[in-house]
This record gives structure tokens, sequence and C-alpha cells, in this order.
């Protein structure tokens, strides 16, 4: 454990060092936010509401997002693609440690990083919108069970990456993967706009996948519009889910690993 | 005569090599083309999300809407398969390998900033098309060749526009090689994907449609296709492409200078 702590601590403190670096890409990731509102906007000048939700609602939703974005952000891909194109992977595998641990305590300083410098931000958007604007419902010994589940999303998140993480071994480059991961969060997770805007039967198709459960849910959760009860079936699914992904890396991770050439191209 | 035939020849060259490099990795090509499937399922979602409670968005309906997606995906094909050399910038300028690119006998600035095609993005045309089809299918647009032609001129204005414009935000790189300038550009991209009424009246949707003229990428198109695009828009994309090329053909030297004196 020894080794992954350290490397976790070496890992936090080269990104710290580009913290203004982080500060700034969150500032700029506000731009796409105020842009969905301004959408928003544009819908409710024709209609009051939008099945419950109002500009206010709309507006606390995607400042939620952002929170919770923090919690599904890997750079396994990077990481990975790198080392295969460069050969260097061979250079991870020989040493003393897991190589899932390892890009796992990458990862893991990623979202510490990002809760340390975009979070007070973050915070601080959360308190002045619910200051001003209503629609948030939450509670401080909420913040346990929300941080409990969030980091439940981001263990998921993370083995289902390495699942096409795999792909990469094969194909030798992973921008078309990570591409196409990238679209998938934004169409199943609830990222573009809430699940529960979109048609009955669209809306529970998406809430019975892991995205929608490990990303709109403790946002409506974050709204009052979720239970303890609701979040917990939520969190019993993402388990289920999280338990068929590790049992698919069991079998095929050590295939892959066992025909990397280790040559670089 | 000479200098064109020279200019076709490096042209020819770089698309030689960025095709090499895009036959080289096919299976990630599959999943480029998977990707826009995705894409294109996100983009019919949040229509259906907007459309199932409204008919119309500031005056569109559905159908025009898709035809602003369609050109919106048209300007993205261009721009991340011709003009993504320019968000290397950062990085040539970081490590000193721009001093590769200042050596040749060509145009610097434009040699660097353009020599790279990227054709894994030219899998998004697949959307770009789908979208343009269902716009079509659901309503019966007027076009003429007269639409046509100015829609192709208009476009291939408000790309060279686009192109300044991203490579305005990446000359700071001179001064300030890790101000993530390049990020703040591509966050203004989305913007430009719907119509500039959604916008209202204010200072912001002014600075966009004249300073950083983002929002009038797609819809000075999109109107030139639908037929009711004023004559003014096109003389005021000429003027301001004359304008940005000076301004940024200057900063270039002066950047240039400064990374010399750096380095």
């Amino acid at each position: 454990m020894k080794k992954y702590w350290t490397y976790f601590k070496q890992r936090l403190q080269v990104r710290l060092a580009y913290k203004f670096h982080v500060i700034i890409e969150f500032l700029t990731s506000l731009i796409p936010l105020a842009l969905k509102v301004v959408i928003w906007r544009a819908v409710l000048l024709n209609t009051g509401d939008v099945r419950g939700y109002g500009l206010n609602e709309f507006l606390v939703y995607y400042v939620l997002t952002l929170g919770v974005s923090f919690f599904y952000r890997t750079t396994v891909f990077y990481l990975v693609q790198r080392g295969v194109r460069e050969g260097g992977f061979s250079g991870m595998l020989v040493k003393p440690w897991s190589f899932i641990g390892f890009m796992f305590t990458d990862t893991f300083s990623d979202l510490v990083n990002k809760l340390l410098t975009r979070g007070p931000i973050f915070l601080i958007m959360i308190l002045a919108v619910s200051r001003i604007r209503s629609g948030l419902d939450i509670v401080w010994f909420d913040i346990p069970i929300l941080l409990t589940y969030l980091m439940l999303y981001f263990v998921f998140t993370f083995f289902w990456e390495l699942i096409f993480v795999q792909l990469i071994f094969i194909a030798k480059s992973g921008s078309g993967i990570h591409g196409t991961l990238y679209n998938l969060r934004q169409l199943l997770s609830g990222k573009m706009l809430p699940v529960d805007v979109l048609p009955g039967w669209l809306s529970g198709a998406l809430l019975f996948l892991p995205f929608a459960n490990g990303f709109f849910l403790p946002i409506n959760f974050m709204m009052g519009e979720v239970s303890y009860g609701e979040l917990g079936v939520g969190a019993l699914k993402l388990i289920g889910y999280l338990i068929v992904v590790l049992l698919f890396l069991r079998i095929t991770w050590p295939k892959i690993i066992k025909n990397y050439a280790g040559v670089g191209i | 005569m000479k200098r064109i035939k020279h200019t076709l020849k490096i042209i020819f060259t770089i698309f030689r090599l960025s095709f090499g490099k895009f036959t080289a990795y096919r299976l990630n090509l599959l999943f480029f083309l998977f990707s826009t499937f995705v894409w294109l399922a996100t983009a019919f979602l949040f229509f259906e999300g907007i459309f199932g409670n409204v008919d119309s968005l500031v005056g569109y309906d559905k159908a025009d809407m898709f035809l602003f997606l369609g050109i919106g995906q048209l300007v993205f094909v261009v721009w991340a398969s011709v003009i993504t050399a320019t968000n290397d910038l950062d990085s040539l300028i970081r490590t000193y390998d721009l001093d590769i690119y200042l050596l040749k006998p060509v145009n610097q600035m434009l040699f660097t900033t353009l020599r790279r095609f990227n054709f894994d993005i030219v899998m998004s045309l697949f959307s770009a098309s789908v979208n343009f089809v269902i716009a079509f299918r659901m309503k019966s647009y007027e076009i003429t060749l007269i639409n046509v032609m100015l829609f192709i001129v208009s476009f291939c204005l408000c790309m060279m526009v686009l192109y300044l414009i991203q490579l305005l935000f990446n000359l700071s790189y001179f001064w300030a090689p890790r101000s993530d300038a390049k990020y703040l550009a591509n966050e203004f991209w989305n913007s430009m994907r719907y119509p500039i009424e959604i916008y209202g009246k204010n200072i912001f949707s002014f600075i966009l449609t004249f300073v950083l003229p983002f929002l009038i990428i797609v819809n000075v198109p999109y109107h030139a296709l639908v037929g009711d695009l004023e004559m003014w828009w096109l003389a005021v994309l000429c003027i301001y492409i004359f304008v940005i090329y000076i301004f940024t053909s200057w900063l270039w030297r002066v950047g240039v200078k400064r990374y010399c004196d750096v380095d």
C-alpha cells in the first residue's frame, strides 16, 4: 500500500503544480453550462415549465452537473495509449505492483486534485445559486452519503473505461474509443439535459443503465426529487454493474496483457 | 505559376502523409464512426427533450434545428480536419519544436497552423448528412442554385473567419505558453451551433457576433441556404477576414520574434 500512497502523493504534487491550469479549465467549462441555460430560457419563453423544470431548476441542475462531473474523468486512456505506442508499457508491467492499481492511483490523484482546486469554486457557485434560486434541497448529513455514492460511481466508471482501454492494445490508438465513450457519457448520463425531461419510456430506459444512476440520480437527490430509498436502489444497481464489469475484466485483462508484445510503433 | 505549383505540391504532400496516418489506425476509425452515431443519438435526444415540449424555438422548428446542426457538423469537420494543427502551437512553443517550421521556405504562419489534415474526422460527414436528410424530409425548403452558391461562398468565408479567430486565441501562447487559450476558444465553439436569436439582444451576443464572431459561423451559411441572407453579411465577412488576417500576421511576426528571444 505504501508504494501506491507514495505514487499518489507524487502525482498529486505534479497536478497541483498546474492548479491554475485546472481552475481556468473549470472556468471555461462554465461556457457550455451557460449555453444550456440560455437554450432552456428560450424554450421556456413558449411554455411556463418543462416537466416541472423552470429556469431556476435548470440553472441549479446544470451547476450541480459540474460537481458530479469531477467523479467521471479518467486519465487511463492517455497513460495506456502512450505506453502502448511507445513500448514503454512493458516498463510498467515489470514493476512490483498491479498495473490497474497504478492507473487507479493516478486517476484518484486526478479526482483529489479536482476536488481541491475546482471544489471551492464549485461550492461558492452552489452557495450563490442556492441563495439566489430555489431548487437545492440537501442537509449537511447528506454530504457523506453523496460522497460515498459518487465514489462508487467513480470506481465504476474507472473499471468501465478499463474495458475499452483494452482495445487500445489492438487498435494502437485510443482517440476514437475515447470519443465514443465521451459521447456515450453525454448521451446516457443526463449531462446534456435532465433525464426526466425526456419521454417516460426513454428516461426509464436510461435510469436502468449505470450512467444515469451514477450521474443524474445524485443530482436529483440534491434537488429533493429522489428519496434515500431510491438512492439506495441506485447504489445497489451500481454495485451490480460494477461486479459484472469486474468479472469481465478478470477474464479479459490477463489475456490482453499476455498478448502484449512490448514493441512501440 | 511556379509559386502555385510549389504550394500545391506542399498541400499534396500534407494530404499524403495525413492519409498514411489515417490508414495506420484502421480499427480506431471504426470507433470514430461509432462515435458519430452516438453523437447523432445525443443530438436526437436533446431535440426530443426540447421539441417534445415546444413546437418552435425562437421561431425555428425541429427541421430548422436539424439543418442548423447539419451545417454545424460540416463546420466541425472542416475545423477539426483542416484547422486542427492550429491547436498544436502551444506544444510547439513549449518544446521549441516550432524552430523546424520556421526554417521552411514557405509562409511560416500558414504552414505551421495548416500543416496537417485529420482524416479521422471526415467520418463526421456521415452525421452531417444524416442531419441534412432529416431536415429536408421534415420540411420542404426552397433551395435554388443561387442559394447553394451563396451557401458555399459564405461557408468558405466563415471557415476563414473561424481559422483566424482560433489562430488569434492560439497566438497568445507566445506570451503565455500555459494560458489554455485554445480550450477557451473550443468552449466558445459550442455557441455557434444555435440560432443567434436564442442569445437575445445584449452585450455578449454583440461581442460574439461582431468582435469574436463565433455566432455567425453557422448562422450565415444557414440563412444563405434557406434564402433569407442579407447580402451585407458577405461584405462584413470579407472586411473582417482582411482586417483580422493583417492583425494575426503582425501578431505572428511579433510572437516569433519574442519566441526567438526566449529560445
